[in-house]
């Protein structure tokens, strides 16, 4: 098990490697000087030189690469051409803030999903199936930015009872950190459980078509012990993967989510930084999602066998 | 045949292509008739709710919103049908060429294909929206390569799995080239797969163009996107709420029609589904 997670650990380093030289690659061909916007207003050749110099950006391409990566090796990120803040502390910020507005969404998402996919399959062809289903269709199709704005009209204009944006930390206010999340943690549950549901009623129905489905209830046990001790467990295996899609998916910053309701997390900073062509930002950032995605996405195969025996690590 | 085939879908998907030619229309007329300037500014008539004259009112700057949902809707349109044209196109180019070949070049292409994929596809249209420059052009690159590593995937599967076909082993032995093969037996059977997957993509082209253009990174204002209507209606919400209402609702619409008859494509397409139906 430890060693099989060594691999699967050293594996993803040629993956990330590549997918550094891409992301560095990529925000080169950005066009715009990153000297002339950090000088903004206040600038001539001179100090134009001087900064670029002082940023390395004179150097070649390749040379400015594999410094940054030298750098990354020893946790060093490189600071933000705009603020002077140290990249990888800015990031662990928002990535808290980012947790706390996604892993809320992404638990009642699957404690939803999950038991909905169920009964849309053990029902299926009944009116609860073809209920569950248009609604997992629906929220397939609204766009988790318009399902925010219709949550603000609704609860923070038309009947004004929950704080339309902004976001207090956990730490210092529970309860009015909760009453922010509300709003968002709902907007981003009910996009999220469409997919989720979908594929579980999918894997739910391929399983009761089983052989041993039949036999498990010619022995004459209970339909709940059908449901719970043989249905869901061999068809949570192929939702698995898709859990860890979406947490890795959600865990990149919803950025849109995060304009909206104006949490500044790790999603909101990306696009800041987008907007300031703010390159260390950019970079770091990036490379982290990807690596945290790609760990979560490893954490997902670890477990599988946990759910399907005939799954077995090697 | 073809009647016989609307005939046959559910009354789901049956609405779900009206109103799909219906958003279809509404781009074509935009061609030709529109009530009003889209672009034009009439400060005296802004934030008008809607009306006959206006039928879905005016925004901050007086212009028609009707008139700019029509334009609205052939850019939402267009966007999403040439990213998953490109896409498909790039995509299948290297998922080909990498399921055929085999060796060196499929690792290699599938490094790439794999490191695309593990970066969210949002964030790397934004990157890519950046380099490329906002407009029409650039969301269409930037959804189309964000989108064919996916394609690619998906073509390689398929390719695998054919290339030992006997027909293909066949068409070897009787002297065709392996690139005759590969364009007149083995692409061919890939379209099954990508069917699907295209009218999926083509759902996640037309949220991503408007989550682009509602981030301000997509079809760059005043020109009118749905996505960049919802952003400037964000600020007049409680003033003037038919200016996110519409747009939004506009925008799911589409997108539901779109994943109706998605999901009756794949149960026509996918024999695992078409059992399971039985």
């Amino acid at each position: 098990m430890i060693r099989y997670m060594g691999i699967k650990l050293a594996l993803l380093l040629p993956t990330l490697f590549v997918v550094s030289a891409l992301i560095f690659g990529l925000i080169r061909q950005i066009p715009g000087d990153p000297a002339a916007i950090l000088l903004g207003d206040n600038q001539n050749a001179a100090a134009l030189a001087a900064v670029n110099e002082e940023l390395g950006l004179n150097d070649t391409v390749a040379a400015q690469y594999f410094s940054w990566l030298s750098k990354l090796g020893s946790g060093d990120f490189g600071q933000s051409l705009m603020t002077k803040e140290a990249v990888l502390p800015a990031i662990g910020k928002r990535f808290l803030v980012t947790l706390q507005v996604v892993l809320p969404a992404f638990l009642i998402a699957v404690f939803i999903a999950l038991p909905a996919g169920l009964a849309a399959a053990y029902y299926q062809k009944t009116w609860i199936d073809r209920l569950i289903v248009v609604v997992a269709t629906f929220s397939l199709s609204v766009p988790s930015f318009w399902m925010a704005l219709l949550l603000i009209y609704q609860f923070g204009i038309d009947w004004p009872i929950l704080p339309t944006g902004g976001f207090v930390d956990i730490a210092s206010d529970l309860r009015e950190a909760i009453r922010h999340l509300i709003l968002p943690v709902t907007a981003l549950v009910f996009v999220e459980i469409a997919i989720l549901t979908r594929i579980m009623r999918a894997s739910a129905i391929e399983v009761m078509q089983q052989d041993y489905i039949v036999h498990a209830r010619a022995k004459g046990i209970s339909e709940m012990q059908v449901v719970f001790k043989h249905v869901f467990p061999n068809a949570f295996a192929p939702s698995l993967t898709v859990i860890g899609l979406i947490l890795g998916s959600l865990l990149s910053g919803t950025a849109v989510i995060e304009t909206v309701f104006g949490i500044p997390g790790l999603g909101r900073f990306i696009v800041d930084a987008i907007y300031a062509r703010d390159y260390p930002v950019i970079q770091g950032t990036l490379l982290f999602v990807v690596a945290i995605y790609l760990l979560v996405n490893l954490l997902t195969d670890l477990l599988y066998p946990l759910f399907d025996p005939r799954v077995r690590l090697s | 045949m073809k009647y016989r085939a609307i005939a046959g879908l559910s009354k789901g998907a049956q609405s779900s292509l009206v109103l799909l030619s219906i958003v279809a229309l509404s781009a074509l007329v935009a061609h030709v008739y529109l009530p009003y300037d889209p672009l034009a500014l009439n400060i005296e008539h802004r934030l008008q709710g809607p009306s006959l004259e206006h039928l879905f009112g005016t925004d901050f700057f007086g212009r028609d919103m009707f008139s700019r949902m029509l334009v609205g809707a052939g850019v939402s349109l267009r966007v999403s049908f040439f990213s998953v044209v490109f896409a498909t196109l790039l995509g299948t180019l290297v998922g080909a060429c990498a399921g055929y070949y085999g060796g060196w070049t499929d690792r290699l292409f599938m490094i790439c294909v794999d490191a695309v994929l593990a970066m969210p596809g949002i964030l790397l249209a934004l990157v890519l929206m950046l380099i490329i420059g906002a407009g029409e052009a650039g969301v269409v690159l930037a959804l189309g390569l964000a989108y064919a590593p996916t394609v690619a995937r998906t073509v390689r599967g398929t390719v695998l799995s054919i290339r030992e076909k006997e027909f293909v082993e066949a068409a070897s032995v009787m002297g065709m080239s392996s690139r005759y093969a590969l364009l007149r037996h083995i692409v061919p059977n890939t379209f099954g797969p990508l069917t699907v997957l295209c009218s999926s993509l083509f759902a996640q082209a037309l949220l991503s163009e408007s989550a682009l253009s509602f981030l301000g990174l997509g079809i760059p204002p005043p020109y009118p996107s749905w996505g960049g209507m919802l952003a400037d209606g964000r600020q007049f919400i409680s003033q003037a709420p038919w200016l996110c209402l519409i747009p939004g609702a506009a925008i799911s619409l589409t997108l539901l029609s779109i994943n109706t008859l998605g999901d009756a494509l794949r149960d026509k397409l996918d024999p695992r589904t078409r059992r399971r139906m039985q």
